[in-house]
């Protein structure tokens, strides 16, 4: 009798032992970190203007290699630098010596680029584990001889040849599981370089009118959430405009009830999306807060404010509101039990929410529709041959952006969702 | 079920590891040790040898568990919650778990002391 | 084949014989296919004090058995298994009422109340007849006037006993024959039944009844063919001087010889077996004429008589010669100033010596362990708290082995030859002489510490656990008495066995 539990204790321990997780199929296997970082540089002859000279550009980019190397972890340690516009031209050299050919040399040559294929030769070079940097002044064309043959072609087929082009391309970037972040920049623009315009006229630029120029920041979702965090975090990188596309692509739904922070009234969390025992009267009402983890999203989402205007209740069986929403930088948890801290480290956010009236069981669902910051229309113009008013503008951006929304779109609309359950 | 029983004499506490971690591991550890200690009182001792039988032994291993059973609830509650010190609530779980001991042991003493040789008196 | 026995025990040697008797059988010395075994007292001294206290020692008995065994059952082994009973216990062949006895181990006579000569001649009708000058010429020569002529035998009270004189003894036990009782016991003698007759040679009563009995039982016709054992002790004490007794020890020698040849004269033949004991005088007892000041301690020699009877008993029935008469003695290997139970051979020391170790440590335990064990759970379960002093039974165990065992053993530790199997007093670890059961100790931690307290808690928690299943609760007396032997036989194993003479 002893022998045959003995044994069977035995195989139990190796059942548990065993039980390892089913490993990722090749093609998926994410890593932890990222393994290489990416530089590709628009070569064509239109971003002569930004690297010739005492431009924005020229101290951006640098500065932002420099840290790159030296203040983000990644494996591959020194970033692989090429140039795209017809094809990828991978530079052998170093850093450093980039740097100082930028500086000296002749980089631009070619004429028109194409953003689409330079979009295509990008994906193709960066892995699932790869971060790539694209640099560019996004400036969407037709090939030369096609606006020789109709000269209006750029401002009419921009919305419908050209935006299903960039459309396209990125979805291949979708489908390899990578998305894209973009930082948009303003630089001046080396006056004696050439600027074409639509109709491929070239002209000069005066040196009072900024040219933006774009950073293209692709990985895939985890990674690139963790280089959009230590680029931000960077003093030097303060990008005028930033964008992210596919980073979230469920609304967020995870929270955690906290239970004594900003606690007021009786009740008792019962499992982690529900609250029992709630004790409210029309002259007692009761408050009760939850940490949320808001930081896959963008920027402007991520604003206590904005998410107070922004977030919707829809009410079951009950009255309630949303009292406050505040960072958990901002908020002092020192006075948090210590099994919250564990959430509250893990959070970016904490909502607040009063109840002042409850039937018997109700619930309280919480959403916050996805809008995109609409201030990249700003950005662009559909007229560039008067150079004076297209100061901060790139033609046809706004074109360029929806495109790439469009190739990253989802049926969802929302940011956050989330519901809590109610019991009296 | 333990949650029923220590929120009965204890209160609810707004921290739910009491009641999703610390009640049953303790109300569980509690009654199996209790159970083990009677059983070996009453059935491994008390039907091999008059070594530990009698109403001193008796009190002997009931104030040991009652021992064990404050600080068990005294410091898994600590450990659970992750509390810097003791709080209030935490003294009072102990000194009801040392109720529920007590209790526990009382009543399968009762149980047991029918198999025993030379326990079979002890308490009564 | 199963048998009754008749013990009957003559006089003040008989009834101490018997009380030796009784002290065997209680520690459980077993009898072959023995039905009961019925002592009868005949001792014409109704005050005599050795008579009483065997009687209250086989009334003990008695009750002790009842409640413990009942009287259904079959035992045959365990204290007290003999079926030790009363006359009247048997179911006599005759249906008459009136042929009831009292339910008494002792027979009575009638008319004793008086002088021999009144006895003989209630009437006085004798009184200077030529048949009163006869009688006075045989049993009295002291001249009338003479300052001791109320001493003379003529005007002996004859209910204090013979007082060594077997001549008036005879005159009485004829009349014996006639009385109720005894017809009962011719009566109630069974076919297969065996006799056995206690007496002492020396005495008064005993040696007049014992060839006077012979002969009332031989007339019996059916009686006839039973095996008749019988048991004549020699002297073996000897009293102080007294010129105002009537008894003289200096006497007790020629009368010996004088009964010895009238013995092997007249009894050759029917008697079956037997049995001759004799132990060189060394004690001087008291000169007490009887009643209830002759009370002699108990004797080596008494103990030695009682397992006669039991050879007689275990006998098988094909060893007995039909009209031959085989004789017995008993020897112990070496003389000593202490006898004990190394000097008894293989036999004695298995059948007698061994369960009468068993029931000392019975009686040490019961007497001295048990009551300090009130706080025991097998002492609660029997429920001892109030039985031990209130329940009949207890109280006759209690009395039994205190009042009568413990100082039957005593008696005989005083008496000369010195009888000193066990040191009473001493614990059970030093209770059998010349052996005592070794403490072991290791770093003066004790490994082995013989019959402690602790053990005997231990093992009296076992013995009752396991039979309480077997005897109910219904029966906690029957269960007692199982107990108290196993706890005996446990304490036994701790002896290992009985010492000897290396």
């Amino acid at each position: 009798m002893n022998k045959i539990v003995s044994i069977l204790l035995i195989c139990c321990l190796f059942a548990c032992g065993t039980g390892s997780d089913v490993p990722a199929p090749p093609s998926l296997k994410l890593a932890k970190d990222i393994q290489k970082i990416n530089f590709f540089l628009d070569a064509s002859a239109s971003m002569e203007g930004y690297i010739k000279g005492a431009t924005n550009f020229s101290k951006i980019i640098p500065s932002l290699l420099v840290n790159i190397e030296n203040k983000i972890e990644f494996k591959g340690k020194s970033i692989s630098i090429s140039f795209v516009a017809d094809s990828i031209i991978p530079y052998k050299k170093s850093t450093k010596d980039f740097i100082n050919d930028l500086a000296t040399t002749v980089i631009a040559k070619d004429n028109s680029s194409e953003m689409n294929k330079m979009i295509e030769m990008v994906t193709d070079k960066t892995d699932v584990n790869d971060i790539s940097l694209f640099v560019s002044d996004c400036i969407m064309s037709y090939p030369d001889k096609d606006i020789k043959a109709e000269s209006e072609i750029n401002k009419n087929k921009a919305e419908g040849g050209l935006k299903p082009l960039i459309q396209m391309a990125f979805s291949k970037l979708n489908k390899k599981g990578i998305c894209a972040t973009v930082y948009g920049f303003n630089s001046n623009f080396n006056e004696k370089c050439v600027y074409y315009d639509y109709q491929n006229k070239h002209n000069n630029i005066p040196p009072n009118i900024k040219r933006p120029f774009y950073i293209w920041a692709v990985g895939n979702k985890v990674l690139l959430q963790k280089f959009n965090k230590q680029l931000n975090d960077l003093p030097s990188f303060k990008p005028e405009l930033s964008m992210s596309f596919g980073l979230f692509e469920e609304p967020i739904s995870k929270f955690d009830i906290l239970y004594k922070t900003n606690r007021i009234g009786e009740w008792e969390v019962e499992d982690n999306s529900t609250i029992s025992d709630i004790q409210v009267t029309k002259k007692q009402s009761v408050k009760f807060a939850i940490a949320l983890d808001l930081s896959p999203l963008p920027e402007y989402a991520k604003d206590a404010n904005y998410i107070k205007s922004k977030l919707q209740i829809e009410k079951k069986e009950c009255v309630a509101n949303v009292f406050e929403v505040k960072k958990i930088e901002s908020s002092d948890v020192s006075k948090a039990a210590p099994k919250e801290k564990e959430y509250l480290e893990k959070a970016t956010h904490i909502i607040t929410f009063e109840l002042t009236d409850l039937y018997k069981k109700g619930s309280i669902t919480a959403s916050m529709p996805l809008q995109y910051d609409l201030s990249y229309r700003e950005w662009s113009t559909m007229d560039d041959k008067n150079v004076s008013s297209i100061s901060g503008k790139t033609f046809a951006f706004q074109f360029l952006i929806d495109g790439v929304r469009d190739s990253y779109e989802n049926n969802n609309a929302k940011f956050i969702s989330f519901s809590v359950n109610l019991n009296k | 079920m333990f949650k029923f029983l220590y929120e009965l004499l204890c209160g609810k506490n707004v921290d739910p590891t009491y009641a999703t971690d610390v009640y049953p591991f303790v109300g569980m550890f509690t009654l199996l040790t209790v159970l083990l200690f009677v059983a070996l009182f009453y059935v491994a001792l008390g039907r091999w040898k008059p070594v530990w039988y009698n109403l001193k032994h008796w009190f002997v291993t009931l104030i040991i568990l009652l021992v064990f059973g404050f600080f068990l609830a005294f410091t898994k509650s600590k450990e659970v919650t992750g509390e810097d010190t003791h709080t209030s609530f935490m003294w009072k779980l102990a000194f009801v778990n040392v109720l529920f001991t007590f209790i526990y042991f009382l009543v399968f003493s009762l149980l047991f002391k029918k198999i025993s040789i030379f326990a079979k008196h002890t308490p009564f | 084949m199963t048998k009754n026995i008749f013990v009957f025990g003559i006089g003040g040697t008989g009834a101490r014989i018997l009380r030796a008797l009784t002290m065997l059988l209680a520690s459980g010395v077993q009898l072959n296919e023995t039905n009961k075994i019925i002592p009868v007292i005949i001792d014409v001294d109704a005050e005599n004090a050795d008579t009483s206290r065997t009687l209250k020692a086989l009334e003990a008995y008695k009750i002790i058995r009842q409640r413990g065994y009942g009287e259904r059952e079959e035992i045959k082994e365990g204290f007290f298994n003999a079926n030790l009973n009363t006359l009247s216990s048997l179911s006599p062949e005759t249906d008459n009422s009136s042929d009831k006895v009292e339910d008494s181990f002792q027979l009575h006579f009638d008319n004793l109340e008086t002088t021999f000569i009144r006895y003989i001649d209630p009437h006085e009708e004798l009184v200077d007849t030529i048949n009163m000058d006869f009688l006075e010429a045989l049993y009295d020569n002291t001249p009338v006037g003479h300052e001791k002529y109320s001493y003379t035998e003529l005007n002996l009270r004859l209910d204090k006993g013979f007082k060594g004189n077997p001549n008036i003894g005879c005159v009485v036990f004829n009349n014996f024959s006639k009385t109720k009782e005894f017809q009962f016991v011719l009566k109630s003698i069974g076919k297969n039944d065996r006799i056995f007759i206690i007496s002492s040679i020396f005495g008064g009563t005993g040696s007049s009844g014992f060839p006077q009995l012979i002969r009332l039982l031989q007339e019996k016709g059916e009686i006839k063919n039973n095996i008749i054992g019988a048991l004549t002790i020699m002297p073996y004490f000897n009293v102080t001087d007294d010129k105002k007794s009537a008894i003289n020890s200096d006497l007790f020698n020629s009368k010996t010889e004088a009964a010895l040849s009238y013995y092997a004269d007249n009894l050759r033949g029917k008697v079956n077996c037997f049995y001759q004991l004799w132990d060189k005088p060394l004690k001087q007892y008291d000169n007490k004429e009887g009643g209830v000041e002759q009370k002699n301690n108990a004797h080596l020699i008494e103990m030695i008589g009682a397992t006669g009877i039991i050879d007689f008993i275990n006998k098988s029935d094909g060893s007995f010669k039909d009209k031959v008469t085989q004789y017995f003695d008993f020897g112990i290997k070496k003389e000593d100033a202490v006898i004990d139970v190394r000097h008894f051979h293989n036999v004695t020391r298995e059948t007698i010596l061994k369960p009468m170790t068993l029931f000392t440590y019975a009686m040490k335990v019961y007497l001295e362990k048990i009551p300090s064990f009130n706080k025991q759970s097998f002492y609660k379960e029997l429920e001892l708290g109030d039985k031990l002093t209130k329940d009949i039974f207890y109280q006759n165990l209690t009395a039994f082995f205190d009042v009568h065992y413990r100082s039957w053993l005593k008696e005989m530790i005083d008496n000369e030859r010195k009888f000193q199997p066990f040191n009473i007093d001493l614990d059970l670890n030093s209770m059998i002489r010349e052996k005592q059961i070794e403490v072991k100790k290791i770093f003066g931690i004790t490994k082995e510490g013989g019959i402690t307290e602790s053990f005997l808690i231990e093992k009296l928690g076992l013995i009752e656990d396991r039979l309480k299943k077997e005897i109910p609760d219904a029966e906690k007396e029957k269960r007692f008495l199982r107990i108290l032997t196993e706890i005996s036989n446990e304490c036994f194993i701790k002896l290992e066995q009985l010492p000897s003479i290396v």
